[in-house]
């Protein structure tokens, strides 16, 4: 017990340092991480603890993230895969979002309104929307940050912009 | 179209709207971050060896009902029951502000209901009469113990309202707060009030599965489901949960084989084994959802890969 309680004491004492690559990498890439995260959520608060959460994790792993030569990707899919599971305790979404039959706004299409559409995807189609058309990421890519196959990613593509698709339509062919 | 609508998304997503100011001192913030993890797990290590310490002993000397959450997944047992348990909804939200016809543009017909998104940015109230082409007026209340009147929704969240239609060869629409809602070809006959489904409240529970990509028509297939507590504290079990399982549309529900487990301790995950039967008249190449969900005692859920909704088993 005595040798175990002066490991612990030593764990405690020993404050954790930033190492030099990690620090530049935060300096360096926390903005726009930052707006990544602000793109993706859409909440200003939000984004800022997905990116703190994120850094968090990646500075804890960061000998081995650094290794693979890719720590933005891993802390961009950090930050996306923690926005998809994250659970709001009085406030808690429908899994098993369906598309919409037809969509037919009976207004102009404005970026405001497209930008609402934007917001009230579910947040698997939003991601994908988001990477695709903020990080210009492939489907390959798209799904490699998601965990899920390309399947799933050009199905919540599909249906995304066909909700998209439909109402620019609609405005395009006049009101019903 | 796809094209302007490529290009809009690109702009949007680009727009200096989404801007943020960075920190002011970024390592330092990250650094305090995970001063804090790391002292914080210390300190739970340091919890459990002590726990070990005193617990161990006591656990010899006074042996309590509940087991440890065993390494190996507790073996599947077929315990079919009739009823399917009631499940806790987020409660009825007090009224908002009236809702407005520029929060109503995007709607959509699903089955027999029509869904109207809140397309303003607060919180808002949608109890509008409604009235459809043939002069009725959308009101009353369908079957469904789970709705909520009225609809209070969300930026984003949709008002239902219940239809009873047959499909005819005019276009209809229904009326609210002036503005025209089309329904397409369906003549409608009743229309219900709005209102909302209120979402399913979740347990504190996390549950992943492993089921083989690929499965047989007319044979059960096995797979693995496993419950984390990824909590600080102990997850009780008073009565052993019930659970649904959906292959496609086939959907059972079970009580699960707790196996004499009453707990889930912190920071520990449990596996279960599990089976389902792929139907005889599933095609060949047909792609299956695999959806399971578990329900506490409380009316909470614990659903598998919720970002998902299940995993895919195509049929061979």
């Amino acid at each position: 017990m005595q040798p175990f309680a002066g490991l612990l004491c030593l764990m405690v004492m020993t404050r954790w340092a930033a190492p030099e690559g990690f620090a530049e990498f935060v300096r360096g890439r926390h903005s726009d991480l930052l707006r990544f995260a602000h793109v993706l959520c859409g909440d200003r608060y939000l984004a800022e603890d997905l990116v703190q959460d994120a850094l968090e994790r990646a500075g804890m792993a960061w000998r081995r993230i650094e290794r693979q030569d890719n720590p933005e990707g891993y802390v961009r899919k950090t930050i996306t895969n923690r926005y998809l599971n994250q659970i709001r305790v009085m406030k808690r979404e429908r899994l098993m979002d369906s598309p919409p039959e037809t969509g037919t706004p009976q207004m102009e299409m404005p970026d405001e309104n497209l930008r609402r559409l934007l917001a009230g995807l579910p947040r698997q189609q939003r991601a994908v929307i988001v990477l695709r058309y903020y990080l210009d990421y492939s489907e390959a890519q798209i799904a490699e940050t998601l965990g899920c196959s390309t399947g799933t990613v050009k199905s919540n593509a599909s249906r995304a912009m066909a909700k998209l698709r439909e109402a620019l339509i609609a405005v395009k062919e006049g009101a019903w | 179209m796809v094209t302007e609508l490529d290009d809009r998304l690109r702009t949007i997503l680009r727009d200096d709207d989404f801007a943020m100011m960075g920190w002011e001192d970024p390592v330092g913030r990250v650094t305090v971050g995970i001063r804090r993890r790391r002292r914080n797990r210390t300190l739970a290590v340091a919890c459990a060896v002590l726990a070990l310490a005193v617990g161990v002993p006591a656990a010899v000397l006074w042996p309590s009902a509940s087991r440890p959450a065993p390494n190996r997944p507790i073996p599947y047992w077929d315990s079919e029951i009739v009823a399917a348990p009631a499940l806790a909804r987020r409660e009825p939200r007090p009224d908002a502000t009236p809702c407005q016809a520029a929060h109503l543009g995007n709607h959509w017909v699903q089955g027999q209901t029509l869904y109207v998104a809140n397309l303003g940015d607060k919180r808002c109230t949608l109890s509008a009469p409604a009235t459809l082409d043939n002069g009725v007026v959308a009101g009353g209340r369908f079957p469904g113990d789970e709705k909520q009147y009225p609809a209070t929704i969300d930026p984003g969240e949709p008002a239902r309202m219940d239809l009873v239609f047959t499909e005819c060869d005019r276009e209809t629409s229904v009326v609210v707060l002036g503005v025209s809602l089309s329904l397409g070809n369906r003549c409608v006959t009743a229309a219900s009030a709005w209102y909302v489904e209120p979402p399913l409240l979740n347990a504190p529970l996390t549950v992943s599965m492993e089921a083989p990509a690929t499965v047989q028509r007319g044979q059960h297939f096995d797979y693995v489901v496993t419950v984390l507590n990824a909590m600080p504290y102990t997850f009780g079990l008073d009565v052993c949960p019930t659970y649904l399982q959906q292959l496609g549309e086939d959907a059972k529900w079970r009580r699960l084989n707790c196996a004499g487990l009453t707990e889930i301790p912190a920071h520990t995950s449990v596996k279960f084994a599990m089976r389902a039967y792929v139907p005889d008249s599933q095609p060949i190449g047909a792609k299956l959802r695999l959806h399971w969900m578990a329900v506490m005692s409380d009316g909470t859920v614990a659903i598998a890969q919720p970002a998902t909704a299940g995993v895919t088993v195509e049929v061979v």
